[in-house]
């Protein structure tokens, strides 16, 4: 069965996925020059950036430090470092919420900058130590580099090779609303992106590299072909969203489906965003850790919407105010894009690796959700999924908590892009109740296992009990055993000697007591 | 602090309401030809039907305690009222248009959960109810054209019944007479004009409708007998009489109680396009959507559980 229907670009045919076509929102942003956000007063640098990568501070409070100088140093085997992102003393380490969908706090050092921002001497590597894999990657570990889509998953990780490399995607379609960090980077820095193409492809020797960029990016195609000194294949896709998610792009361009539940290298393709590949050719050819990164400032509110060079650790609300917003008329702040992004609610939570935007808007924008109305089942939302999932059947599911069901209609394939959310005309948040019926179905898994291992726990620690006892039984009876062959085997004897000493106390004491009534 | 909400944060411009607004818009052609047609009895029991689904619509909500204006705002009750309006003979008294639309909005619609939750279309329910009970002012229909209110027998029920004369004796020498005075004809195109609307706007997929109609037409062509006595009436013939075009594309579509994949659809819309023909062939009674349409009613669970997509990776 074919999947996913065909479209041409320019005559070229080529497969997508189904999506939707919302409003970008992108031309208030994305012709501005990139400009630098400047150092705020303070930076806040959290610990616990994601699940695997905690660190420890290595850092005490009062310290100075130089750009580039280590913070923390992860806890883990497969962690990152923490790099200062600029100069300065270090002020505290304390619980500070983070830019997280929970709003959670997590322990951050709290850098002063001094605003001198110098830096230790960088530490590029020479052309010839770019041909060993394991320097490369080593190197790209220590400058903390992270996926910088989305997920920021840890980069290292994902360079390690498994198995032999078909295909090399690089991610520059930007389909998000909103967004066009990407879009800036590819249109000003398009070499940098090349350079880290060329690293990778030295390293992991992939039979095909190609840069796949949707067509509302004239420009950034035009920069990408004139940068392209290494002969990649760039392949323009339809604008639609979602056509950067990894899976979809990996099928638009390759035609390859990540089996479910698997990764991409598994089915032989590896997926980099442009934005981590210009930080991997920095960190490796110019020895610059991961510090900062383009973000876009967009929203109704923000008068100086924009994509800005923002340190790693900037608090959200320096950046709003460099970018002119009127904060008093924000009526949702979120981080990330239109659809998949999550709510901030509190603007002084510090810009992190992959936060590639911050959507300040305003009522007119983005008024309060309208209440939903009941599912009609009309099914555009299983028109309109890329993972063609039955969006309307697992809402179903979802509301009577029927977790066979939403297994086997594949909710955990979803990838919470939120086409059918924004398409329903009864207004359901459909991936709200996706996103529930996931982490309620991990719990009572979670639980499910825990449970399990306490009940063997018991069993075991039941069985290992009575082992011990029958052993102690067994010891004990051989021991009485012995005992008694001891007594045995040691004749008449003592037993003569034992009454004859009885005895002997008995006439004793009766003679005592003769004494006693002669007395 | 600031609104904490979940993604996605855009959403597109068309509501429920807008579709259900969509359907009446479409449905003005086809009701105004049955008018014309059938007389003011049809418009009369629309407005009847539509009165009474919208006063029992509303006090259900307050007996649940909902905000009543909100939930009329989907305009689902009028789409129901409407269908069964139309579908109506014009000379049936008041309490038919009021006994059907009540079973319609209360029993099929609200005893099982309100609108998205009924299992079976409420107008096509609340006809059946309604046929069954009342057979004699439901079977009456006045003579299209006919203005003074004398009942004659449909061409379907004419069809039913004739076992002598031979498809071009029946209708004087034409299979399918498009003239001035084929009135359900014209009704028929009216109402696939408005179908043709909705497809452009895409409140429904082309799959239920196109299946049901193609196989209504192959089957009528394999019965057709070359037009003798024993004939059943040929596709043209069975496609614009009696309720086709207004089952194929206002009443089978409904999303709440059809199925809701493609092939699924295909499935579905197949099934009942051969159900009707059977029915008009060979049932007792001559008009067989609503029944064709409550038995596939039935089967959309079932047929939604086996026509699930490939989900990508899988």
């Amino acid at each position: 069965m074919i999947w996913g229907s065909q479209r041409r670009i320019n005559g070229v045919p080529i497969m997508v996925t189904p999506g939707i076509h919302p409003p970008l929102h992108k031309d208030e942003t994305r012709l501005t020059p990139i400009r630098p956000a400047g150092l705020p007063p303070r930076l806040i640098l959290p610990l616990n950036q994601y699940d695997m990568t905690s660190t420890a501070s290595q850092v005490t409070i009062g310290q100075k430090v130089l750009k580039w100088e280590y913070l923390a140093t992860p806890n883990t085997k497969i962690g990152l470092p923490l790099c200062s992102p600029t100069s300065g003393t270090v002020i505290d380490i304390v619980e500070h919420a983070i830019a997280h969908p929970s709003g959670h706090s997590t322990p951050c050092i709290v850098l002063e900058c001094d605003g001198e921002d110098s830096a230790i001497d960088p530490t590029p590597l020479t052309d010839s130590q770019q041909d060993d894999p394991q320097r490369v990657i080593e190197h790209i570990r220590q400058a903390g580099i992270v996926g910088m889509g989305g997920a920021g998953f840890p980069t290292p990780l994902k360079m390690l090779p498994r198995r032999e490399l078909d295909y090399f995607i690089i991610n520059g379609a930007e389909c998000e609303p909103y967004i066009t960090a990407d879009e800036a980077l590819m249109r000003e820095r398009a070499q940098q992106i090349m350079a880290g193409i060329a690293i990778v492809a030295r390293i992991l020797r992939p039979q095909k590299i190609i840069v796949g960029i949707e067509d509302n990016k004239p420009q950034a195609i035009s920069a990408m072909h004139a940068a392209n000194d290494i002969n990649v294949e760039i392949v323009i896709l339809p604008t639609q969203y979602p056509a950067g998610s990894e899976r979809q792009i990996i099928y638009s361009l390759t035609k390859r489906e990540v089996v479910s539940g698997k990764l991409p290298i598994d089915c032989g393709v590896l997926c980099h965003s442009v934005a981590t590949l210009a930080a991997i050719h920095r960190a490796v050819q110019l020895g610059e850790p991961l510090t900062e990164r383009i973000v876009t400032i967009a929203g109704g509110t923000v008068a100086q919407a924009g994509n800005y060079d923002v340190h790693y650790g900037t608090p959200v609300d320096y950046v709003l105010t460099v970018a002119q917003c009127d904060r008093k008329r924000i009526t949702r702040l979120i981080s990330g894009g239109a659809m998949m992004g999550f709510t901030l609610h509190n603007d002084r939570v510090p810009i992190l690796k992959t936060t590639n935007c911050i959507i300040a808007a305003d009522k007119a924008e983005m008024p309060a959700p309208p209440p939903p109305q009941p599912c009609i089942r009309c099914g555009i939302c299983a028109e309109v999924c890329p993972v063609h999932l039955s969006p309307q059947q697992l809402f179903w599911y979802a509301q009577s908590q029927n977790d066979e069901e939403l297994e086997r209609h594949s909710l955990f394939d979803c990838i919470e892009c939120g086409a059918c959310a924004y398409v329903c005309p009864s207004k359901i948040p459909l991936v709200q109740y996706y996103r529930a019926a996931k982490a309620g179905i991990k719990r009572k898994k979670n639980n499910a296992r825990k449970a399990e291992q306490s009940r063997r726990r018991f069993e075991f620690h039941q069985q290992r009990i009575q082992l011990l006892t029958e052993q102690r039984d067994k010891e004990r009876q051989e021991r009485r055993r012995s005992r008694m062959k001891e007594i045995s085997s040691t004749d008449q004897d003592l037993l003569t000697q034992a009454i004859q000493r009885t005895q002997t106390k008995k006439t004793s004491a009766e003679r005592n007591a003769q004494d006693e009534v002669c007395d | 602090m600031l609104p904490r909400t979940s993604s996605p944060f855009l959403e597109s411009q068309h509501n429920t309401g807008w579709i259900m607004r969509q359907v009446v818009l479409a449905a003005i052609p086809g009701t105004a030809m049955t008018i014309y047609w059938a007389g003011w009895g049809v418009f009369a029991n629309i407005i009847i039907a539509s009165l009474t689904a919208l006063t029992l619509e509303a006090i259900v909500f307050l007996l649940r305690r909902r905000s009543v204006l909100f939930y009329l705002s989907d305009y689902s009750a009028l789409v129901t009222a409407l269908l069964l309006g139309v579908a109506l003979p014009g000379s049936a008294p008041w309490w038919i248009a009021v006994s059907g639309s009540a079973f319609a909005i209360i029993i099929a619609k609200h005893l099982y959960g309100g609108l998205g939750y009924n299992p079976f279309n409420p107008a096509m329910a609340g006809y059946v109810f309604l046929l069954i009970s009342f057979p004699l002012p439901m079977t009456q229909w006045p003579e299209l054209g006919n203005v003074d209110g004398v009942t004659a027998a449909t061409p379907l029920e004419f069809l039913q019944q004739n076992t002598t004369l031979s498809m071009a004796e029946l209708w004087n020498g034409e299979i399918l007479p498009f003239g001035p005075h084929d009135g359900f004809a014209w009704i028929n195109i009216a109402f696939l004009l408005g179908g043709i609307y909705m497809l452009a706007r895409k409140i429904f997929t082309w799959h239920a409708p196109v299946s049901m109609l193609v196989t209504l037409g192959l089957a009528s062509a394999f019965f057709y007998d070359n037009g003798s006595a024993t004939s059943q009436g040929s596709p043209l013939f069975h496609w614009f009489n009696g309720a086709t075009m207004l089952g194929a594309f206002f009443i089978i579509t409904e999303p709440v109680t059809s199925a809701t994949h493609p092939l699924g659809r295909l499935i579905y819309g197949t099934a009942i396009g051969l159900a009707v023909f059977i029915i008009r062939a060979w049932g007792t009674y001559p008009e067989a959507i609503a029944f064709a349409v409550l038995l596939m009613n039935f089967a959309a669970p079932l047929i939604d559980r086996y026509t699930q997509s490939r989900v990508y990776g899988h």
